[in-house]
């Protein structure tokens, strides 16, 4: 049985001030899967999220999710595509003026829902990623891996089809880096839910994909399964894979 | 000059998108009100301290101006026009610009590099209804509202001095004062408080939302900012002051 296809880039081309950063990405996602981007730094692959998300409009090609050109769509008609998508960003992005409870409630507190609502909802998301006892805390008083797992609880609460993670693991410590690929991969596991997940740190790319997709200078070189990319006699992956271990 | 144009086209279509914003739902009246709050009352004490001070230099400048000429009497009216006339929306709003709108600069430029203005987008909250427009409003309205108790504060002050200082009585002072305040001065004084914050509200968020390059770039819009809103304020005072000339003439 042929897989569902929820999210498609073909032939995407982005430019920021004059520089080509993509260059006729094609990336397709399949649901429940987990998809990695790698990269090293200025490759372009946060900009690919950021197309995803419509935060940048791209210069050439076409951009599907979930079946839906979106390619054209302005800022209204993004707010809709957006309700079906998670995004956990570099460091968490939380609202520093609110606590975690309006952090993760934000959404339902814009969207009108009843306290007692918001309340249940929230802890159960946060339950999921281990921190309820945090709900009333502010994001200055948690640490760099919680911060990221309430951003998680934050992507979870309206029940999206796929999250996008970036750089989830960067900065953290092993053990915390560790637990965050664990709940990443629970989330596919127990929930379906399908994530393209963008980093340049190979040990926890290769625990988080089922897929690898490898971006250098706005073009993929490589993609396939975590095996084959270990195989790959490209030069700059061989190079990427040996410097990693070098380290 | 490229660069100049390329500035006033994004901050022309800035204030057009608030204007838009400003007239259709969803508005965010709690967060007016937390602005009003936080920019607005939290900038009473600089406020009321600004007043006191310049009642007070302006008291002495009067007396020595006057007092060669035995015209003491002249003293409350001439505070009183020049305050509200012109050193109590000018100053006022220059201070007030110094708090205000460096800290709506640092705070959206902030929250721009850490990725927080992307992350309310993906959470379906436009940040210009959210966040933007509460602080271009929250200052455009009570900007008047400090100046003219910037005003008041500062008459009080000019009061003490004067009594003390010059002998004069508390009647006199007082009747001169309301003599001296024409309809006119009240319009001049208000208008000119009202451009000003809007002035403060709208660079002040356009920079914190131009800002680029981490936190060294929030620093860097901030100055920038300061700067920007205390030259367009003194711009835009003579160009009013001009106007409100050509109206008294």
């Amino acid at each position: 049985m042929s897989r569902q296809i929820i999210i498609e880039m073909r032939d995407v081309w982005f430019s920021y001030r004059e520089r080509e950063v993509l260059k006729g990405v094609n990336l397709r996602l399949y649901e429940g899967e987990n998809l990695v981007i790698l990269g090293g730094s200025g490759s372009g692959k946060s900009t690919i999220l950021r197309l995803l998300l419509g935060l940048e409009k791209c210069s050439r090609g076409r951009i599907y999710i979930f079946g839906k050109d979106v390619t054209d769509l302005n800022e209204d008609g993004w707010f809709e595509v957006r309700r079906k998508i998670g995004m956990v960003f570099q460091e968490g992005a939380l609202f520093d003026y609110m606590s975690v409870r309006e952090n993760v409630g934000f959404r339902l507190y814009e969207e009108g829902y009843k306290e007692e609502n918001i309340d249940r909802i929230v802890r159960e998301k946060l339950r999921i990623v281990g921190l309820e006892s945090v709900i009333d805390a502010m994001p200055g008083d948690l640490s760099g891996g919680m911060k990221r797992r309430v951003a998680i609880a934050r992507a979870l609460v309206g029940e999206p089809g796929v999250i996008f993670y970036d750089e989830p693991t960067t900065g953290l410590d092993p053990i915390t880096a560790r637990t965050i690929v664990r709940h990443i991969n629970m989330l596919k596991e127990q929930y379906r839910v399908a994530s393209i997940i963008v980093t340049h740190e190979l040990e926890y790319a290769f625990s988080l994909a089922d897929r690898l997709m490898m971006l250098k200078d706005g073009k993929f070189i490589f993609e396939g399964s975590v095996e084959d990319f270990k195989r790959s006699r490209d030069p700059y992956i061989v190079k990427f894979l040996g410097r990693e271990e070098m380290v | 000059m490229y660069l100049l144009l390329f500035h006033i086209q994004n901050i022309t279509i800035l204030f057009w998108q608030l204007l838009r914003r400003t007239f259709s739902k969803p508005f965010y009246w709690r967060d007016l009100l937390f602005e009003m709050d936080s920019l607005g009352f939290a900038s009473l004490p600089i406020t009321i301290l600004t007043g006191i001070f310049l009642g007070l230099v302006l008291t002495l400048q009067a007396a020595i101006g006057v007092h060669k000429i035995g015209a003491v009497s002249l003293v409350p009216r001439a505070i009183t026009i020049s305050l509200i006339r012109e050193i109590g929306p000018v100053v006022g709003s220059l201070m007030i610009a110094g708090r205000v709108g460096s800290g709506i600069t640092s705070q959206i430029g902030s929250m721009k590099v850490t990725y927080q203005l992307d992350a309310m987008r993906v959470l379906g909250t436009d940040p210009l209804r959210k966040l933007i427009l509460p602080k271009f409003l929250a200052i455009t309205i009570m900007l008047p509202l400090l100046i003219i108790l910037l005003c008041f504060s500062g008459l009080v002050s000019a009061y003490f001095l004067a009594s003390v200082n010059l002998n004069i009585g508390a009647v006199f002072f007082w009747n001169e004062v309301l003599r001296g305040i024409k309809f006119l001065d009240l319009i001049n004084n208000i208008t000119k408080s009202l451009v000003f914050g809007g002035i403060i509200g709208l660079f002040g968020n356009y920079f914190g939302l131009e800002v680029e390059g981490g936190t060294e770039g929030v620093g860097r819009a901030t100055t920038t900012s300061v700067i920007v809103i205390f030259i367009s304020i003194l711009a835009a005072d003579f160009i009013l002051t001009k106007i409100f000339y050509e109206i008294l003439k």
